[in-house]
């Protein structure tokens, strides 16, 4: 829908995944949610408003997505990253490729809309 | 899948098969025993063997037939279930996002399939499917498998609550770390560890973390499981470890809380584990100074501690200092590190190299130096193989600089 901003979900559980579709569809976002990497690559130039990605996805993790949609593509859409633990390393790294925040899981879904909502 | 609920069954077949098998030899025997053979008339050897071989094909077509047959029908049960969960989890899905929530009373695929997004969920949402379980399924229908005398049904219950992180089933699954059995024991601290990570904030949690703390405490827990356990509790770890690193608590159970600090990078435990760079015990300062690396701070007051502590007598208390050393000015610690490429132990050689390697452009000039002109033949060898596998140099000048020294 023109105008609405636009949310591309890069998620292999597919519980999470559907959970953060639905908190963004509630918060009146366009949502389309994939489940790994390779599906999401094929999707990234088509112009999202932001990007919520996974670290631990199968095949090439969240980070390395984020590192070839930075240096490879040039995209610099807001990313929001989220992960099962909170290691720093990795969080350095994240921010290092410019992910915009850095959410851990169980994640709340406020607290998530809230992230996405403050960069689109 | 296979032999969780049909060891019953199982056991029998077997049984079956292996008394048809018995008869079918003794018959076999008898045949051969020329005294007995008048017993019975028409039971010649050649009639006992093609009966010994009836019969063993029978049973093994019994048991074959029980284990393809439990495969098929208990798949095809497994992906009936699994569509029954997803179903059902999608439907919670919508409810947690307003959707009018189903009329009880409901089947248990419902219950996994609120397990399923509880799982996934904090903040508000999440305490609204904890509502959702109090509407729907009274707290003793969680409760009572844990009483059963069935390990597996202990076990599936401990998984349930475990995910279901309810905080009003906090005690009594930490009750089932006084179990008997030891694989009880470890379930229901793993779960009572998820349930506590996301406990309400309050008085409450003061006295659930202090009943934790106090169940770490059993001798019968291993230090993995409780470590595992610690790790479990996200940033409620901070609370429950602080309350380990005294002196009452055993040697291995304060390791392990170190340990967790350190791997769950509790910056707010640094200023505590800080001192047990100290301890007596090697274990306990090795752990300690991992954990400050891990956690990226040592205190001001504990600077000293460290360095001291890249003198220390114990190899492996050395290598965690050297490791810690990163974190300190590289002006406070090069003579030192200059001194540890050439230590007897190669993993505190290594680790030298490496903290200098990680000091920037002055550890890493001091390396090339080291590489070149260091004293101590090993230490000289150390410095080139790092800055070869860091790719610092390559494979011809690492070879010049080794034929050189």
């Amino acid at each position: 829908m023109p105008g609405v901003p636009s949310v591309l979900v890069v998620e292999d559980d597919p519980t999470v995944a559907r959970l953060v579709e639905m908190t963004l569809r509630f918060g009146d976002l366009e949502v389309r949610a994939v489940g790994s990497a390779g599906e999401a690559r094929d999707l990234l130039t088509e112009g999202w408003d932001a990007i919520v990605l996974d670290i631990n996805l199968p095949g090439t993790s969240g980070l390395e997505l984020l590192r070839q949609l930075r240096e490879d593509l040039g995209i610099d859409a807001p990313v929001v990253m989220l992960s099962a633990q909170r290691h720093e390393h990795e969080v350095q790294r994240a921010l290092a490729f410019e992910a915009t925040t850095y959410l851990t899981k169980p994640f709340a879904p406020d607290e998530l809309l809230e992230a996405v909502r403050a960069v689109v | 899948m296979w032999r969780r609920y049909g060891d019953a069954a199982y056991a029998l077949f077997v049984l079956a098969g292996f008394v048809l098998q018995a008869a079918a030899l003794a018959l076999l025997t008898w045949s051969f025993i020329p005294a007995a053979s008048g017993l019975f008339p028409g039971a010649t050897p050649a009639r006992a063997l093609i009966g010994a071989l009836l019969l063993t094909t029978t049973a093994l077509l019994g048991i074959v037939g029980f284990i393809l047959g439990y495969h098929v029908i208990g798949a095809r049960r497994q992906a009936l279930r699994e569509a029954d969960v997803r179903a059902w989890t999608e439907r919670w899905t919508e409810v947690v996002f307003g959707a009018e929530p189903p009329p009880g009373p409901l089947p248990p695929a419902a219950l996994e399939g609120l397990l399923e997004v509880r799982d996934k969920l904090r903040g508000s949402r999440a305490r609204a499917i904890d509502r959702l379980f109090e509407r729907y399924w009274r707290r003793d229908v969680l409760i009572r498998p844990l009483r059963s005398r069935r390990l597996i049904r202990r076990l599936d219950a401990l998984e349930r609550l475990a995910r279901a992180r309810l905080a009003t089933t906090f005690f009594p699954v930490l009750h089932e770390t006084e179990n008997a059995d030891a694989r009880t024991r470890g379930m229901a601290l793993r779960a009572a560890a998820r349930t506590l990570a996301l406990y309400p904030e309050g008085p409450a949690m003061d006295e659930a973390q202090a009943a934790f703390a106090k169940a770490l405490k059993d001798d019968r827990i291993s230090t993995g499981v409780a470590l595992e356990a610690m790790m479990l509790l996200e940033d409620a770890c901070s609370g429950v470890a602080i309350r380990l690193f005294d002196d009452p608590t055993p040697r291995w159970l304060r390791w392990a809380a170190i340990e967790a600090a350190g791997r769950l990078e509790r910056v707010d435990l640094s200023i505590v584990i800080a001192p047990l760079v100290e301890d007596l015990d090697p274990e306990i300062r090795a752990a300690a100074l991992r954990a400050l690396h891990g956690i990226r701070t040592i205190p001001d007051a504990a600077e000293h501690s460290v360095r001291r502590a890249l003198h220390d007598d114990v190899d492996f208390v050395r290598v965690q200092a050297t490791r810690a050393a990163e974190l300190l000015l590289f002006g406070s610690v090069a003579t030192r590190m200059w001194e540890m490429l050439g230590d007897p132990s190669w993993w505190v050689r290594r680790t030298a190299a490496e903290t200098m390697g990680g000091h920037g452009v002055a550890g890493a000039e001091m390396l090339g130096w080291a590489a070149r002109s260091h004293p101590d033949r090993y230490a000289r060898h150390m410095a080139i193989q790092f800055l070869f596998d860091d790719h610092r140099i390559d494979l011809g000048t690492a070879e010049r600089l080794r034929q050189a020294v």
